[in-house]
């Protein structure tokens, strides 16, 4: 059962990493992908209401799976929590909102919200993640902001069809910024932090080469593969913990679930998979 | 204030506003997705753009109502751990199971149903607004499961210091959440019913001042509205008074939520005065338009519904305390022993943000409201925008 359980929480957080990520990334990067920001919101429109119930789900699993786990782990993190549930507010009411009213300065707030919000989305990630790591978490922000940039980065190039340049000069910055801070922040426990670095510089030169050769499908598989050095560090930095004992409907349920919310998901992929051809509703 | 007081009304700010965000989202989907239904099986043009206008609303309304959601579901966590600690196992599987089988698909399908609608053929789109809707009321059955249980605990086991499911059965058909349920479902078409009639009344008197106005867009709509609120009005007050059997008062029954329960009667007995003059008036499409009075009051009785739906929420979880779970926990026992300066400022933060989402919703839902049906851009192809000078590098 508790195999089971584990696995579910982790298919729930890396789904929100690697999709997720993707809309956050965008969203910290919009002052740098062109002057239309319509169009390039509409690059992650359709998806990141579909990308963000992955965390709620991982939520409410981890509170009926591992609620003795959620009670310690949200007590240390706590500050770094409340932060990231404001931020991800802020960031989620200005894509709601900019295109809800008329004036530049409406829309300039409501840009600024979402930039702002995204960059702390992604900055409280690295905060949590290295709080559970052992007190490097400013450390880790740099890691996970440039992680989650990259992912948006890469995204928006093959959503846009435009700025691959931007994704291709942040790949190195990630390298040599995250890489050292990641180790940094894992100090305590070198042998466990280092082979997840090591990991990470990989995938960060694979993006680099993909996106040289113009792959994007391969840009995107390794800047979501990087991403998930997020979660990954915080599982292994994560105190052991059994199953609730009544776990058994929970993770019954959710299996059966499964197929049905992967194929509705693969059903909006499918529908919005083509490059963006005008501004959506946002 | 102690840092309990202040956990307190963090939760209460937060599930409150909440809740009103939802009573509209809930009665507002339904009533879209019927729309829409006779919209595509008619091919009436005039349907087809209520469906935008009253969907825009709807959006608008959810894109807020969800982001407070988001803050309560982390917030058992975050300061309540008493209730995951004791509860686990009961409490936390409605709740997981809410974020699986219903908003996890909700969610999916309304971005589906708002970016795709000139990509889905109509049918399907149809079916998307449906599963919608329908998850919704999964959503808000499930949350009532849980919330049912702090009020009326059954089907649990007491094992040393924790609780465990003893019936799955009972914990999931509890009538302190099936009641509760029908209850709020029966409100939430108050609140959409009152919404849609009373932005109608709005529109048809300014026609009568002589500004153009789609008449048989408006007509339809208010009729709609005021159909919605008749047939609901009664089963809300019956609903709501069969819970009186069932839930205990809670040991600190409290002056606030006595005046709470009496404002909710008396918005009801408000309610039920219009709906019974609408009821009379349906039939006869002329005199229901031509009543100056009647549409005046249809408009002001627009945040009635609202208020009664605020004080019997405060009724029911004021008169609980000063249990979380009745008889079972303690709220004391329950919260996280933070430290006061840290909730004082989250409790702070959190009200002016929240203050601000409840603000702009009610802006924006009046500036559409009022712009009509032809400003709406849900599902329409956008015009290109000017770029006007943005700060870009």
């Amino acid at each position: 059962m508790d195999t089971l359980a584990y696995a579910l929480l982790g298919l729930f957080g890396v789904g929100y990493f690697v999709l997720g990520g993707a809309d956050i990334g965008v969203g910290m990067l919009l002052p740098f992908l062109g002057r239309d920001r319509r169009l390039t919101l509409a690059a992650i429109a359709p998806f990141f209401l579909g990308n963000e119930v992955w965390l709620v789900a991982t939520g409410g699993l981890l509170t009926a799976l591992f609620p003795g786990l959620e009670a310690e782990v949200f007590g240390r993190i706590w500050g770094a929590l409340v932060v990231l549930i404001a931020a991800w507010i802020v960031r989620d009411m200005g894509l709601w909102l900019r295109g809800r009213g008329d004036g530049a300065v409406w829309r300039t707030f409501w840009d600024g919200a979402t930039v702002a919000g995204s960059w702390a989305v992604a900055a409280s990630w690295g905060v949590a993640v290295g709080l559970l790591m052992g007190g490097g978490a400013p450390l880790f922000a740099v890691t996970s902001c440039g992680v989650f940039a990259l992912h948006g980065a890469v995204f928006a190039a093959l959503r846009l069809g435009t700025h691959t340049p931007l994704a291709r000069r942040l790949a190195p910055v990630a390298l040599v910024t995250g890489v050292p801070c990641a180790l940094g922040a894992g100090a305590g426990h070198l042998g466990r932090t280092a082979p997840y670095a090591a990991g990470l510089a990989l995938l960060l030169v694979l993006a680099w080469a993909a996106l040289g050769a113009r792959r994007y499908g391969a840009a995107l598989a390794s800047s979501g593969l990087a991403i998930l050095v997020v979660p990954l560090l915080a599982a292994v930095n994560l105190p052991d913990a059994t199953a609730a004992e009544d776990a058994g409907l929970t993770v019954t349920v959710a299996f059966v679930m499964l197929p049905l919310l992967v194929a509705a998901q693969a059903w909006v992929w499918w529908t919005f998979r083509g490059r963006v051809d005008g501004p959506s509703y946002l | 204030m102690s840092t309990l007081s202040l956990a307190r009304l963090l939760f209460a700010i937060t599930a409150g506003t909440h809740f009103l965000f939802v009573s509209l989202t809930l009665g507002l989907a339904a009533l879209v997705a019927i729309t829409q239904t006779r919209a595509v099986v008619t091919g009436d043009p005039v349907r087809l753009r209520m469906v935008r206008y009253w969907g825009q609303l709807y959006v608008i309304n959810y894109a807020v109502g969800i982001v407070t959601g988001l803050l309560m579901e982390f917030q058992f966590g975050l300061n309540w751990p008493g209730l995951t600690d004791h509860a686990q196992d009961v409490f936390g599987a409605p709740l997981a199971l809410e974020t699986l089988v219903a908003f996890f698909v909700e969610a999916t399908f309304l971005g589906l149903w708002i970016f795709g609608w000139d990509r889905l053929n109509r049918y399907a789109h149809l079916a998307v607004i449906w599963v919608v809707t329908l998850t919704a009321y999964v959503s808000a059955y499930f949350v009532l499961v849980a919330n049912g249980f702090m009020r009326r605990p059954v089907g649990f086991l007491r094992v040393g210091d924790e609780l465990r499911v003893h019936s799955a059965a009972d914990l999931f058909t509890n009538s302190a959440a099936l009641l509760p349920l029908a209850h709020v479902t029966a409100g939430a078409f108050l609140v959409a019913g009152f919404f849609m009639a009373g932005v109608s009344a709005w529109h048809l008197r300014r026609a009568r001042i002589g500004e153009p106005v789609d008449l048989e867009f408006f007509r339809r709509s208010l009729r709609i509205g005021l159909v919605s609120a008749v047939v609901a009005v009664v089963p809300s007050a019956v609903f709501g008074g069969l819970q009186f059997s069932i839930i205990p008062d809670g040991d600190g029954k409290s002056v606030l939520s006595g005046i709470a329960s009496e404002l909710m009667m008396a918005a009801w007995l408000w309610m039920f005065g219009v709906a019974v003059a609408a009821m009379v008036k349906l039939p006869f499409t002329g005199w229901l338009l031509r009543g100056r009075a009647f549409l005046r009051t249809v408009m002001i009785t627009l945040p009635v519904p609202y208020a009664a739906m605020m004080f019997g929420w405060i009724y029911r979880e004021g008169g609980r305390q000063p249990w979380l779970i009745q008889g079972v926990l303690r709220t004391e026992d329950a919260v996280r022993p933070m430290g006061h300066g840290a909730m004082l400022a989250t409790t702070v933060g959190v009200s002016a943000l929240f203050a601000v989402l409840a603000v702009v919703n009610i802006v924006l839902l009046r500036r559409f409201a009022r712009r009509g049906p032809d400003a709406a851009a849900l599902g329409r192809p956008a015009p290109a925008e000017s770029l006007e000078p943005v700060p870009s590098f």
